[in-house]
């Protein structure tokens, strides 16, 4: 599924980390990874990106993935997705570095950008699956709203049912307005619940599924915490112009969530 | 929860507050007046930015795609023709108080302007004109219109009892069934039957005022609580005989008697001076309106605002649930197109020419043929109408057909709001039973007429006026949980969607 990955790195990364993910990564069937470093413009410094990602890559040859690596310049978000795409990759893997909020409001993070702009599967991997400690993912949730974003997931919600033991759909609906059409709208979010279970239940060993009202980001982060889940799914509505003042739902999970994110463009 | 939680609870705190006026009046009034105060120093500001925002949100709605959606089935017809629906509109939402104002406001306006206005001057007379449209026109239909098309809304459309409580559906899901619905609902009885009993309790002060003037019955409590006692044995059989009956025809006729009256005032009357007044308040108010939807004038004259446009824009949002369920009973059927330009447009149209005529009239009375009816409004507002019928032709016939049409709407408002009061206290049956009417018809009267005479009635009005505070929010979220409503439908249509396997 994920065979090829670019994965920006940042040079200050220790080499520990970077083994840490790629045994990751590789478990996750990688077979290609391209470590990728974008420069600011003008200032130079390509020689050192170089060697520092040679360095990298020649560490990583026990691992068992084709390791390569590229150093760009320009706007990074820009250059990774459109990296991404001339590459032709599966998956842009960022590691994302907890920034606190009153940095990541002022500068804007490079994550999120990413997250807006990329055409190719992104993720985003946060605190957890804690990596130094274990690279078993326990529980992983997979967020509908039974629209086409979500039906994109499909596959790699079938994907992960390899690497992770239980799966929870959660679907984050609008109340109907009033108490009849309401019901309508209860007995149908679960009999397509029904049906998910029924068609993912042969990856996992256990699925089970949560209906809830209200704000889909919110939610999303109070499921993710309250069952400790590992990573979420999400498909990205590809809307030309967001109506969303607050941010996308994507954008307000990735921010604020602890677990992973894998989000499907 | 007890079955009746809303009536009773309602009928505990206005009793309490009856009991308050009788005993201890002055506590009363120190605590009214001390929160009225205080909400009116503090919020005014909040009143003119949300009841423009209504005007603007009623527009937008009218001109948008949902314009066409119908407050009922899409099979529903209106149940009453427009002559009897514009009769039931104005009956119940102004009445009383356009007869009461129609000549005191523009003369009180006159004699006493904003500081930046120099006192019974052209300018001033101007002013008075002008802000008499500004208060009683779109703004206040605008208010009620919010809360009736909810209320309509979901109620004929989505089968919702026909309460306050069920607009909140899309917020709160069944907790409109516990303390937060309750606590909308006991606030909007609190509100009305406050809001009522002032009213009548006015009402019956002018009905007085122009008996003493015609016959010279003597204005004094015992008269007073008489014609209390006889409004209410009226508008207490027109309850029993029904909305269809009762209700409507009154109504109907009024409006004729209106009319009638308004004919005769503009020729016997300066014709040319009226129109005249009319077509320059016209302009004015349409190149002013939106200045004037946010004036205040924190800098000079705010005095001013605070006692007369702040005070009528909290006195319409307290008042607009009681209109706001009774429009709503009397407009199934109609589209929001239809509804929206209906109530905005032709009741405001009504009352600016309500307001030319009998504005315009005592105007010129004061301004070209030196009669002193200025003098005589200042004495006592109720006074003013038939100070300027004395000087008409056939004035006696003129005051008692006033009279007449202050004893209609009084009965006609008493006993929509039985009805409203009834409907709100029986969980939103359209059809509340006769012994909760008789309850509220009497328990609104005796208010009123305690109150009259222990002299708790402008404190009664200050704590209705209290409720439009809390109820700014109530709209609000009314018109969010509306467009969520409508937008939920234009998504996915009325329960289409769902529709079962």
């Amino acid at each position: 599924m994920f065979k090829k990955i670019l994965h920006p790195v940042d040079l200050n990364e220790s080499l520990t980390e970077i083994k840490i993910r790629a045994s990751f990564l590789y478990k996750m069937k990688a077979e290609d990874m391209v470590f990728f470093h974008v420069l600011n413009p003008g200032l130079g410094g390509h020689k050192h990106a170089e060697s520092r990602l040679r360095h990298f890559q020649s560490a990583l040859d026990e691992v068992g993935i084709n390791v390569h690596y590229k150093v760009e310049e320009g706007h990074v978000a820009s250059e990774i997705t459109r990296e991404a795409r001339e590459q032709g990759a599966d998956l842009i893997y960022i590691p994302a570095r907890g920034r606190n909020f009153l940095m990541s409001s002022l500068l804007g993070s490079t994550t999120q950008d990413v997250v807006r702009l990329a055409d190719s599967p992104v993720w985003v991997h946060k605190k957890r699956p804690d990596l130094r400690h274990e690279e078993q993912m326990h529980r992983i949730v997979f967020a509908t709203d039974f629209q086409q974003a979500a039906e994109k997931c499909c596959q790699p919600v079938f994907f992960l049912g390899e690497l992770v033991p239980e799966l929870v759909v959660l679907h984050v609906g609008e109340r109907a307005a009033d108490p009849y059409s309401e019901q309508l709208r209860r007995e149908h979010v679960n009999v397509k619940l029904e049906e998910l279970k029924e068609q993912y239940s042969g990856y996992y060993r256990k699925v089970r599924q949560i209906s809830r009202i209200g704000s889909p980001a919110s939610h999303i982060l109070d499921v993710v915490d309250e069952i400790q889940a590992d990573a979420v799914i999400l498909g990205r509505l590809n809307e030309p112009f967001p109506l969303h003042v607050m941010g996308s739902t994507c954008a307000r999970v990735v921010s604020r969530v602890n677990s992973s994110v894998l989000l499907i463009p | 929860m007890f079955k009746d939680t809303v009536f009773v609870a309602s009928l505990i705190i206005v009793a309490g507050f009856v009991l308050l006026g009788i005993f201890d009046q002055e506590l009363l009034d120190s605590i009214s007046t001390t929160i009225h105060g205080g909400i009116i120093a503090n919020f005014g500001w909040a009143y003119l930015l949300v009841t423009f925002f209504f005007l603007v949100f009623c527009i937008v709605l009218a001109l948008s795609k949902y314009g066409n959606i119908k407050l009922g089935k899409d099979e529903d017809r209106p149940e009453y023709t427009y002559f009897g629906w514009f009769s039931m509109l104005f009956a119940a939402g102004m009445g009383i108080g356009l007869i009461f104002w129609g000549v005191a406001e523009p003369l009180s306006h006159y004699m006493q302007p904003p500081e930046h206005i120099e006192k019974e001057s052209g300018q001033a007379a101007t002013f008075a004109m002008r802000y008499s449209f500004f208060h009683w026109g779109l703004h206040p239909w605008a208010v009620y219109i919010i809360m009736s098309m909810s209320i309509a809304y979901f109620s004929f459309r989505r089968d919702m009892p026909p309460l306050i409580s069920s607009c909140f559906y899309p917020l709160l899901g069944d907790r409109i069934y516990g303390l937060p619905g309750k606590l909308i609902d006991i606030l909007a009885v609190f509100a009305t039957i406050f809001g009522i009993a002032t009213s009548l309790g006015l009402g019956a002060l002018q009905i007085n005022s122009g008996l003493e003037h015609i016959y010279g019955l003597p204005a004094t409590d015992t008269s007073t609580l008489l014609i209390i006692l006889v409004t209410t044995m009226l508008f207490m059989i027109s309850a029993t005989v029904g909305l269809d009956k009762g209700i409507q025809t009154l109504s109907k006729s009024n409006m004729f008697l209106a009319f009638l009256l308004v004919v005769f005032m503009l020729v016997f009357g300066p014709t040319a001076y009226i129109m005249t007044v009319f077509t320059d308040t016209m302009g004015g108010y349409l190149s002013d309106v939106l200045e004037m939807s946010l004036t205040v004038n924190p800098f000079l004259g705010h005095e001013w605002y605070k006692d007369w446009t702040i005070f009528y824009w909290a006195w319409w949002i307290a008042w607009s649930p009681f209109v706001g369920i009774f429009v709503a009973r009397i407009s199934r059927g109609r589209t929001i197109r239809e509804f929206i330009s209906g109530a905005l447009l032709v009741p405001t149209l009504l009352t600016f020419i309500w307001f030319a005529v009998f504005g315009g009239s005592s105007l010129y009375l004061e301004l070209e043929a030196g009669a002193a009816v200025g003098g005589a409004v200042l004495d006592d507002v109720s006074t003013g109408l038939f100070a300027v019928f004395d000087h008409y032709p056939g004035s006696i016939i003129l005051s008692n057909a006033a009279i007449l049409l202050l004893v209609v709407f009084f009965v006609t408002s008493a006993d929509s709001a039985t009805f409203v009061l009834g409907i709100m206290t029986s969980r939103g049956s359209l059809n509340p039973s006769l012994g909760k009417k008789i309850v509220w018809g009497v328990t609104q009267s005796s208010v009123a007429a305690i109150l009259l005479v222990s002299g708790g009635l402008v404190a009664l009005q200050q704590m209705a006026i209290t409720a439009a505070l809390p109820f700014s929010f109530v709209l609000l979220l009314m018109c969010y949980n509306l467009w969520r409503g409508l937008s939920a439908e234009a998504k996915e249509g009325l329960n289409s969607r769902f529709s079962r396997r």
